[in-house]
């Protein structure tokens, strides 16, 4: 059995589907940011949604000072085949996702089951693959791609070992308890 | 016109054309004025301090990216300070520097034009080369921001 969280009820917004957001995170652009449910944001959290796209799938636990920013990329498109120009890309995180406290996300598409430590810095465009894992203090450079089932530490962050097959299973019944167990004071 | 998103003091802060300030910045002057060039971008949670008699001078076209802390530095054009990066007081920085993610500078440290620093504290220098390309870059990072941030 895990431990119960109890956290104070006037200091959280709660919808309907059971999304939990602490009322000091700061929010930007509520109308692009789509979310599935049952997620908690806790305090000092900053998801930029006025950017570009935010999709979020159910069971993500953000912790505290965490973030949450679209990157972009400078080059030659379609509409200006002669000109530079900025393009924003969308952000998508997938289901039973854990982002540990004071760390920086400007990746493009985090996959389901993984779990990323503290005090973590991915940087413009990178891509996570499924069930890998991301350990504390580690330092990922722009562009890179994590593949999946894979460990990745280390300054700049490269490959360690391989995770077990039960990583998924085990990730999202820990998540799940989190989220069970994380209830108002009476 | 600048997209200026956070609360600053008016009265010692100025602020040239054309910059981006995002959401949760602190921009703290105790006693000295801080001048801020064109087309610089602060993004979320940078601190910049000055409490020293002297005037704070940041040139143009650099970006502060999320979580920089920056305290009685003078800075020049064309620089770019990467994540969390911290920059003690007493710091002169020249033209075309890039600080890496999460370096420190410890305080009063010299840097020459196109200087590079690494994590923890390792430092290059690279040969010269044209800034207009940066430059270019920085004023479409900037009219984007601003046509994104202003609507509601």
């Amino acid at each position: 059995m895990d431990a119960i969280i109890q956290y104070d009820k006037s200091e959280f917004h709660e919808t309907s589907s059971g999304i939990k957001i602490s009322k000091k995170s700061i929010i930007k652009g509520t109308e692009q940011i789509n979310v599935s449910g049952r997620c908690i944001f806790f305090n000092d959290v900053i998801l930029r949604g006025d950017l570009a796209k935010v999709s979020i799938g159910k069971y993500l636990v953000v912790h505290e000072k965490v973030t949450l920013k679209p990157s972009y990329t400078y080059g030659y498109t379609k509409e200006s085949p002669t000109k530079k120009v900025i393009k924003f890309l969308p952000l998508m995180i997938s289901d039973y996702v854990e982002i540990e406290s004071s760390s920086i996300i400007q990746a493009t598409k985090i996959g389901t089951c993984t779990s990323i430590g503290k005090n973590c810095y991915i940087s413009h465009r990178c891509v996570i693959g499924e069930n890998s894992i991301i350990l504390d203090d580690s330092i990922l450079p722009p562009d890179t791609v994590v593949p999946a089932n894979s460990v990745f530490g280390g300054r700049p962050a490269v490959y360690i070992a391989e995770t077990p097959e039960s990583t998924a299973i085990i990730q999202k019944q820990k998540l799940i308890n989190f989220y069970k167990n994380f209830m108002p004071k009476s | 016109m600048s997209l200026i998103l956070s609360q600053i003091n008016k009265d010692n802060v100025k602020v040239g054309k054309g910059c981006c300030i995002a959401l949760g910045v602190q921009i703290i002057s105790e006693i000295g004025e801080i001048i801020i060039g064109d087309y610089t971008i602060i993004e979320e949670g940078c601190i910049i301090r000055n409490n020293q008699f002297k005037k704070m001078v940041i040139g143009s076209y650099n970006v502060f990216e999320i979580g920089c802390k920056v305290e009685n530095a003078n800075i020049g054009d064309c620089n770019v300070f990467e994540m969390r990066c911290i920059i003690e007081s007493g710091c002169t920085i020249e033209n075309n520097c890039r600080f890496g993610i999460n370096s420190r500078i410890p305080p009063k440290q010299n840097f020459p034009n196109f200087s590079r620093v690494y994590y923890p504290f390792n430092c290059l220098k690279v040969p010269p080369y044209d800034s207009s390309q940066h430059k270019e870059e920085i004023s479409e990072l900037c009219a984007a921001l601003f046509q994104m941030g202003s609507k509601k």
